[in-house]
């Protein structure tokens, strides 16, 4: 478990730091921050690990990197490369830290070097910078989004294994699905997952499927207890952000599950599914670290995660400002009239 | 100085309501911006404060940002709140409130008795026409509260609220005459809708300070105090 997060340089955040609980719960602003840290917590075990995504414009139709879907998550219009991770781009370092582990994002050249302090990985490239040698386990194009690491080191983790979810990237978790659909089919997911929604769609689920639609294309199918199949595409949105992120889950058991915009989708009757998950995930050891803009559903998560550690951040001259606080917190503050959303965590 | 509406629905409310009256005013007054604030206007009741607090803080210079809010609880109950309030970096609190029925000295005995129900220390340090600043005290945390009381008892009403203001800049730029008997300002101002002269009165409360001054005396001088 991630106890302390601490970003220096990294994307919008000049420097901040966190302590992190079991569910751990980020209101604020748009620009405060929030998804920053998710996406620190999705890099920090291996930029260059493989993530069950697959992003359908790549010709390989290879499993991408988390360092790929972040890039790819703030791609503006053609502009690739890497340099967005450094604050305001032109930082020379970045550093992700949690705990006592470290890990750097060095500028050299047109490269960001990653760099840790735990030397675990298989095998490290070295440069000399200012009168000393660096050792590298990988590399980032700062323009360009060409990565380089040893294949060994993918499987190296410095963190234990963290999943992003975002609706956003539900595409691209639907290619590696189709893609790795014999393994996940033999494990039992798919009939696991579609239980589960059929206990709050009005629909019996008995499985999912992967089955030829029109002109022999492929499709992601939910199959009925009457023997008809509704397509994944086909569903609310909410639906197949939860589908798809329980297969992932099952298929990875990651240690660390972070949700951006948990409320994306979501109406009340999911978001409790979804807190119900959390906190059977909670129990069962996994950390879990969601974002949101709703009020409601931070109620209803911390209705089912009492110890839930809930902050307000908010970002000054690229600080970040947190503050901690309990569900009860959050509802006085909103009847004496103080809405955390509306608020610098400065205030508090 | 500039206005931080804390609740999302207060918001849409108050700016939808300012920007009636100018759209330039809209921007110059409220703030949506992710700001640090360490002063609190808290609305106690009534429908047209929304509106016509803007205009006065658009009348005090300044860049000061300003905290405003709406709770659930609604006039002297909300001090129940000031624990909360003050366990944040808020320092110094206005509450504006009706005098419907009441007394002003009523008022301020309940005020003063809600803050010794919270072991809140206070000590008088102005004492104004309808508005009265506390010096405060709780634990650690030092505070300002300003108090003020809307109503006029030059308009003859049952109740007296914030809509005797609007009632007397009315009268005074000559859209109604002089009621000679009790009137319910309330219903008078909303009635004035029909006619499309409250935007022409708020308009001209917006452009003159002098005038807005004379006929919210005790809500500057008090807002005054937040500066």
């Amino acid at each position: 478990m991630v106890k302390k997060l601490k970003l220096i340089n990294f994307r919008g955040v000049k420097e901040g730091e966190l302590e992190l609980g079991d569910l751990t719960i980020l209101v604020g602003s748009n620009n405060s921050a929030k998804t920053t840290i998710l996406e620190a917590l999705f890099l920090a075990p291996n930029p260059l690990r493989f993530v069950p995504y697959i992003l359908p414009s790549d010709p390989s139709g290879k499993t991408s990197t988390a360092a790929l879907i972040v890039h790819e998550m703030h791609k503006t219009l053609n502009g690739d490369g890497y340099a967005f991770l450094l604050y305001k781009y032109i930082a020379e370092k970045a550093i992700i830290q949690w705990d006592d582990i470290e890990l750097k994002l060095i500028k050299h050249g047109d490269n960001i070097l990653l760099v840790d302090n735990k030397n675990i990985f298989h095998n490290y490239n070295t440069v000399y910078i200012s009168g000393k040698d660096l050792r590298f386990f990988g590399l980032l194009g700062l323009s360009s989004k060409s990565s380089w690491t040893n294949e060994r080191n993918r499987e190296i983790l410095l963190m234990p294994e963290s999943l992003l979810i975002s609706s956003e990237l539900i595409k691209f978790a639907q290619w590696y699905i189709y893609s790795n659909w014999a393994y996940i089919a033999n494990c039992g997911i798919p009939i696991e997952v579609a239980e589960d929604i059929s206990h709050f769609v009005n629909e019996d689920y008995i499985n999912i499927t992967i089955e030829p639609f029109l002109a022999g294309k492929l499709a992601i199918f939910g199959l009925l207890k009457d023997g008809s199949r509704i397509r994944l595409g086909d569903l609310g949105a909410g639906t197949q952000v939860y589908i798809i992120s329980r297969i992932l889950y099952e298929l990875k058991k990651p240690q660390i599950l972070l949700w951006d915009d948990v409320e994306s989708h979501m109406n009340p009757r999911m978001l409790i599914r979804i807190a119900e998950w959390f906190s059977e995930l909670v129990e069962n050891g996994v950390q879990v670290v969601v974002t949101t803009h709703s009020l409601e559903a931070v109620r209803i998560l911390a209705e089912f995660n009492r110890n839930a550690t809930i902050y307000i951040t908010s970002l000054e001259n690229g600080v970040l400002k947190t503050k901690k606080l309990t569900i009860d917190d959050v509802e006085n503050l909103l009847s004496a009239g103080i809405d955390i959303r509306m608020i610098g965590a400065t205030v508090l | 100085m500039r206005l931080k509406p804390t609740p999302p629905v207060f918001a849409t409310r108050i700016i939808k309501k300012v920007s009636k009256i100018s759209k330039r005013l809209k921007y110059e007054v409220i703030e949506m911006r992710d700001v640090d604030f360490d002063t609190l206007i808290i609305l106690g009741d009534g429908d047209v404060d929304d509106v016509v607090i803007p205009i006065i803080c658009h009348h005090l210079d300044g860049t000061k940002i300003v905290g405003i809010t709406k709770p659930e609880r609604t006039r002297i109950s909300i001090l129940k709140d000031f624990p909360i309030y003050i366990s944040s970096k808020i320092c110094k609190i206005a509450l504006i409130m009706d005098r419907e029925d009441d007394t002003v000295n009523n008022i301020y005995e309940q005020a003063e008795k809600s803050l010794q129900d919270l072991n809140i220390k206070f000590e008088l340090a102005k004492d104004e026409d309808q508005m009265r600043k506390y010096n405060c005290r709780f634990g650690n945390k030092i505070f300002d509260f300003i108090l003020i009381i809307s109503g006029l008892d030059e308009i003859p009403a049952d109740k007296h609220r914030i809509e005797d203001h609007l009632i007397k800049a009315a009268i005074n730029l000559g859209k109604i005459e002089q009621p000679n008997k009790k009137i319910d300002t309330k219903e008078a101002w909303k009635a004035l809708d029909k006619k499309s002269i409250k935007d022409e009165i708020l308009s001209k409360l917006k452009e003159s300070k002098s005038f807005s001054y004379e006929i919210f005396r005790q809500h500057f001088r008090g807002l005054e105090l937040l500066k």
